[in-house]
């Protein structure tokens, strides 16, 4: 008996391991998410923790916006967009269940497309080009129809995130609204940080050191982007990175 | 020779001691007394067998022999947990020079190295604290590395790995006998169901504490499983029948307690967070259907656990009722009652209880002396 289940837990480990290193073969065998050439702005180096020499990279983005710029929902998810999605949005939104119902929807794996707008090399003002470039511009639950709506795969990427729905009686300023109503939010994207092997995370381990993440910071030209890396999306939607590149300074 | 034999010379030892202990309170209240002869033989014998234990399995015989290996548990315990951190560190510092396929096979390696470290200690029949020690880290590398495997290659997460963690967990309790683990994985089976039926609707599977009905039906077989069949828990050796019976007892026991004990807290959070299962019900009357059927649950872990015997149980019950009774009252009375009333009516209420539990007790102590 003993035995029996020590081989069983030793079967067990190497299936799972097995099973990952296999789905992260097939995700790489085809970019069918597509691939785009990010800088650091949208892929910021994760500060190391613990002594950690990992090279991980933050996914960010940001997507058009209602009311607050920074935290304001996903303009683009509109009720009948979150219906879509496969939210259920029958309950009315002014109904006395709604608080609750809405409360307690769980967010939605989807697909999110990506674009990639750089900004624009011949104006050089540091604060119009501080933003970052990645935005998530669209969601569904059937990835292919995603691509047909966003066909470029140099322009948009497909990938896997998270949107959650809310129901809003208040708005930013803390004024109640006329009437309740729904949002949508692109919680992440999953996963949302690209973790870069050797050798491709050479150049990286050069640039660790005390940076700010703040974006705010990069009204200063010093911040410029210090590198490009071009990020695939593969048949399973999920990132890896290749062909990271130094840029030069301003 | 196994350590299940040295745990049982080791109970076997600390039962002597008592008798002895007892035995001597009873010759001095004049209850028995033994002739020099039978006190000499009687002696005689305890001393043999100590001293062939003592040889055999390393048993402690003495309470400061005891002393000393709890002593000797702590300070292992705080070593291998410096040691684990150390080497995590160290992985930390090293991980961004090594290339893929070494981080993998680090990854894959660890969690077995812990494996062949239980089973190798349980081989050279050490005190079953360190075979339990090797178990809880062979769990928590496979829990480390499936995390850190998903991290290198960028995979987007699955609930299958709660699966992995807990039938990797279920084995390792059955090999060495270890209730913990056994907790562990059930517990970890029972996340898995919810998180895959929350999957399959179409929700982030992570959320299944927010959706925590689906938890209801996973704690129902967990408790029904002894029931079903009989769950075999670290078997002994043949000479000793009655305490393999006994951890079989113990492995069933756990089983009824995660089922419970997952199936109360679901009932709880929906009770407390609301549940959205019958849309023209008011969110009021779903909150406090779901109490009052917390609160007949519990009743009825109760007096399940009574009848079995099982004292474990019985608590589990009793503390489930309490808070679901609780959670009630406070949804009637806590509005229009002036608190202090309040406050008042929940002391008698606990006073109340007490004089009921202290019934059960007392029904248990005759079952245990039956």
């Amino acid at each position: 008996m003993r035995v029996v289940c020590l081989i069983t837990a030793a079967v067990t480990v190497l299936l799972a391991n097995g099973l990952g290193i296999w789905q992260s073969s097939r995700n790489r065998a085809e970019p069918a998410g597509g691939s785009l050439e990010l800088t650091e702005r949208e892929l910021p180096l994760q500060r190391a923790e613990l002594e950690s020499t990992a090279t991980v990279l933050l996914l960010k983005w940001q997507t058009e916006r209602v009311g607050n710029e920074r935290w304001g929902p996903a303009k683009w998810l509109t009720s009948d967009k979150l219906v879509e999605l496969g939210f259920d949005c029958s309950v009315p939104v002014d109904s006395p269940p709604a608080r609750r119902h809405y409360g307690s929807m769980p967010a939605r794996p989807v697909f999110l497309a990506l674009e990639y707008q750089p900004p624009h090399a011949d104006v050089p003002n540091p604060v119009a080009n501080r933003h970052c470039g990645l935005r998530v511009i669209d969601a569904g639950r059937d990835p292919q129809a995603l691509r047909r709506l966003h066909p470029d795969p140099k322009r948009f990427a497909i990938a896997r995130g998270v949107v959650r729905i809310q129901r809003r009686d208040h708005d930013f300023d803390g004024q109640p609204l006329a009437r309740p109503e729904l949002a949508g939010w692109v919680d992440s994207l999953l996963p949302s940080q690209i973790s870069v092997p050797r050798p491709a995370n050479q150049l990286l381990t050069t640039l660790r050191g005390p940076r700010p993440q703040d974006p705010d910071s990069e009204d200063d030209p010093a911040h410029a982007p210090r590198y490009t890396a071009r990020v695939y999306w593969g048949s399973r939607y999920e990132p890896w990175v290749e062909e990271l590149k130094p840029l030069r300074g301003p | 020779m196994t350590a299940q034999s040295r745990q049982a010379a080791q109970q076997r030892a600390d039962r002597l001691a008592l008798f002895r202990a007892e035995l001597t309170t009873l010759e001095d209240e004049g209850g028995l007394t033994l002739t020099p002869e039978q006190q000499a033989g009687l002696d005689a014998h305890i001393q043999d067998l100590l001293a062939r234990w003592r040889t055999q399995y390393g048993i402690d015989a003495t309470d400061s022999a005891r002393r000393v290996s709890w002593g000797m548990r702590i300070a292992s315990l705080l070593g291998a947990a410096a040691l684990v951190a150390a080497a995590i560190l160290f992985l930390h510092r090293i991980w961004g020079y090594l290339g893929t396929p070494v981080q993998l096979l680090i990854l894959t390696l660890a969690p077995l190295a812990m494996l062949l470290g239980a089973e190798l200690t349980h081989r050279r029949n050490v005190d079953s604290f360190y075979v339990g020690l090797f178990a809880i880290a062979a769990e928590v590398a496979i829990i480390t590395e499936l995390s850190a495997l998903g991290a290198v290659l960028n995979l987007s997460g699955s609930p299958h790995v709660l699966l992995t963690w807990g039938a990797f967990a279920l084995c390792l309790a059955y090999a060495y006998g270890l209730r913990l683990l056994l907790a562990a994985g059930l517990l970890l089976l029972g996340a898995w169901s919810g998180a895959v039926i929350l999957e399959w609707t179409g929700y982030v599977w992570m959320a299944f504490l927010q959706s925590s009905r689906l938890l209801i039906p996973g704690a129902i077989i967990l408790y029904a499983l002894p029931s079903l069949g009989r769950p075999r828990g670290g078997h002994g050796p043949a000479e000793t029948p009655p305490r393999h019976s006994h951890d079989a007892e113990a492995f069933a026991t756990v089983y009824r307690l995660c089922g419970a004990g997952l199936g109360l807290l679901a009932l709880l959070i929906l009770s407390l967070g609301g549940d959205h299962c019958c849309g023209s019900i008011s969110p009021t009357h779903v909150a406090a259907a779901y109490q009052i059927t917390g609160i007949l649950l519990a009743l009825g872990v109760v007096a399940h656990g009574l009848r079995l015997g099982a004292s474990p149980l019985v608590n589990l019950g009793a503390a489930g009722f309490v808070i679901f009774l609780f959670a009630r009252l406070q949804a009637w009375w806590w509005e229009w009652m002036p608190k202090y009333l309040f406050f008042l009516v929940l002391g008698l209420i606990a006073f109340g209880l007490l004089l009921v539990f202290r019934r059960i007790r007392a029904r248990l102590a005759q079952g245990a002396l039956a």
